[in-house]
């Protein structure tokens, strides 16, 4: 028994390796299609992001003079260079996909219910994800501007103009990103800077906590209906004085380790070692593999260098942004002569309320605990449909978007010549 | 300890205020390093920037890049109009038969400036054109009425 707080949490740090996980997991946690291991997925994105980046660092100079050559010279002259840049872009956008395909998953299975294991607070973990949803756009966004191309300073233009749009703080808010008031030397290493290491460091820091928030709440919440289904059977456990939970201080009010034996249940679940670690390594091998061959057979564009001058026509967000830029497009009419302007609607206010609604979504999902973790529980069938035609909206809208508009935004069929599809495909 | 101590004894207030003046401190500097993040001094293009004279532009429309502006003239009347989105600051381009065409949300100004389309808030500012040492100059961050026209006497013919 440890003898003071100082020796338990010592126990504690230098079992670290083997406290990431638990030592048993629920079979149902495990599964493939329970979770899609979409979080798992992005994690190794984020990894794979990491290392290639730190290549690109090597090669890259954050100047306005040398950035477009330095990127020309790695897609063009270093050996295997558009592989690693090719890799690294295409790893962005999967990881935009999988970070939001996980926030879906989330929802869906109403994962992020208050009505979890005793002494659990799943919406904790929600509004982590959130955050990391934010921080994975901006490292995004902040990444398409280093390369000084028409396509990254027109994009760059237009962003910023929209965080201009804000009330009250817009205009400090475009100051203090681009340190100046137009695209120039001071933006590009500020968005270096925290495209290198804000960002990511900010990144690196939430999804610990993410992690260990899951098993601070009793594991995943598709797993429990399991524990549920164990406690009916069996006799809870008393707590164990020497188990990490107890020098922790951890189990008042109990966490489903304590009430839920999964040891007990040996027919349900499987050992950590190496049940967790084995899957978790088949899907970064997929996701390496993915990313790797997408990279080598996807060109990472690179266009003429930056010309403030010549804007090029029709001048587009990225991809994921889109169906904000078509947004700020449609929300902007007129009555009279009086122009409403979609920039504020479309570019500010609707991803707030978004972001917010979402945030506060665990406090108006009313259904019952059974609910919890369940892919599409009948109590949640209106919020899943609701959630799911707006998730098309967007999914459309960015369809669009990307394919639909052409010159001075105008609609353009894909079999049209100057249809964007043709430089897609 | 028949009576319990009062609230505030001078060991208790002396804390608070070392609390309070190392929080004061910390939170000071953290507003002065942050200070160091807006630029006391830009190393931009300036806004006040000479064009060339009068005679190098021709009559009708020609396009500045470096300025980003549209300099029109008709005969010895020079008017100079902003070529920047006043949406999202996108370069605006000639459109057929007159007028401004923004390649960025589609805006449309009319010849005189005046969103017609669009999501462009605001027309396109007409800039204040004065003439130093045989040359124009052009205020980009100025603007005046779209009937301001500045009258030069030039030299020869228009080119």
């Amino acid at each position: 028994m440890p003898r003071t707080p100082r020796e338990a949490s010592e126990a504690v740090v230098q079992n670290f390796a083997l406290h990431a996980f638990p030592a048993r997991i629920t079979k149902r946690a495990l599964s493939w299609l329970a979770t899609g291991w979409l979080g798992t997925a992005s994690m190794h994105l984020f990894v794979i992001l990491t290392v290639t980046g730190l290549v690109l660092m090597f090669l890259y100079v954050p100047s306005v003079d040398r950035a477009y050559d330095s990127v020309k010279d790695l897609q063009y002259v270093v050996a295997f260079g558009s592989w690693i840049r090719g890799t690294h872009r295409i790893a962005a956008h999967l990881m935009v996909v999988a970070v939001v395909l996980h926030l879906v998953r989330v929802f869906l299975t109403g994962a992020y219910k208050r009505e979890g294991p005793p002494g659990s607070f799943r919406p904790m973990n929600w509004w982590l994800g959130l955050a990391l949803l934010l921080l994975t756009f901006g490292l995004s966004f902040t990444g398409y501007l280093l390369p000084w191309d028409q396509l990254a300073y027109w994009a760059v233009t237009v962003g910023t103009q929209i965080a201009a749009a804000a009330p009250l703080i817009g205009e400090d808010l475009r100051g203090l990103l681009l340190g100046g008031t137009t695209v120039g030397q001071s933006a590009l290493i500020r968005f270096y800077v925290l495209h290198c290491f804000v960002l990511p460091m900010a990144t690196i820091f939430l999804v610990s906590w993410h992690f260990w928030r899951i098993r601070k709440d009793g594991g995943l919440a598709v797993a429990d209906r399991v524990g549920d289904a164990v406690k009916a059977r069996a006799k809870a456990l008393p707590p164990k004085p020497g188990k990490t939970y107890t020098l922790m201080g951890s189990t008042e009010g109990g966490t489903v380790q304590v009430e839920t034996p999964v040891a007990l249940m040996e027919e349900e679940s499987e050992s950590s070692v190496p049940h967790v670690v084995r899957r978790g390594f088949v899907v970064f091998l997929v996701t390496f593999a993915l990313c790797s061959l997408l990279g080598l057979l996807l060109h990472a564009p690179l266009e003429e260098a930056a010309n403030p001058a010549v804007t090029p026509n029709p001048a587009k967000a990225p991809w994921y942004f889109l169906w904000l830029q078509e947004l700020v497009s449609i929300l902007t009419f007129r009555i009279g002569d009086t122009v409403i302007d979609g920039t504020l609607i479309g570019g500010i206010l609707l991803p707030g309320l978004i972001v917010t609604v979402l945030a506060a979504w665990p406090f108006l999902d009313r259904s019952p605990a059974a609910a919890a973790g369940v892919w599409f529980h009948r109590t949640r069938r209106r919020q899943n449909v609701i959630f799911l035609v707006l998730l098309l909206a967007a999914v459309v809208l960015t369809i669009i978007g990307t394919f639909f508009r052409g010159p001075y935004w105008g609609w353009v069929w894909p079999w049209d010549p100057s249809s964007p599809v043709h430089t897609f495909f | 300890m028949k009576d319990d101590p009062p609230e505030t004894t001078r060991r208790n207030l002396l804390w608070k205020s070392v609390v309070a003046g190392t929080g004061l401190g910390l939170l000071a500097t953290a507003l002065a390093w942050a200070r160091s993040l807006s630029p006391k001094v830009l190393y931009e293009p300036p806004t006040k920037r000479r064009i060339g004279p009068p005679g190098r532009f021709p009559e009708g429309r020609t396009f500045l890049s470096e300025e980003r502006i549209f300099v029109l003239r008709q005969g010895n009347a020079y008017r100079a109009i902003s070529a920047v989105c006043t949406h999202l600051g996108c370069t605006v381009g000639e459109a057929d038969g007159g007028g401004y065409h923004c390649p960025c949300h589609g805006s449309f100004f009319s010849e005189t400036g005046t969103n017609e389309a669009g999501p462009a808030p605001r027309p396109l500012p007409w800039l204040p054109l004065t003439v130093t040492g045989g040359a124009l100059v052009v205020d980009l961050e100025g603007e005046v009425g779209p009937d301001h026209r500045l009258e030069v006497a030039v030299e020869g013919k228009p080119q």
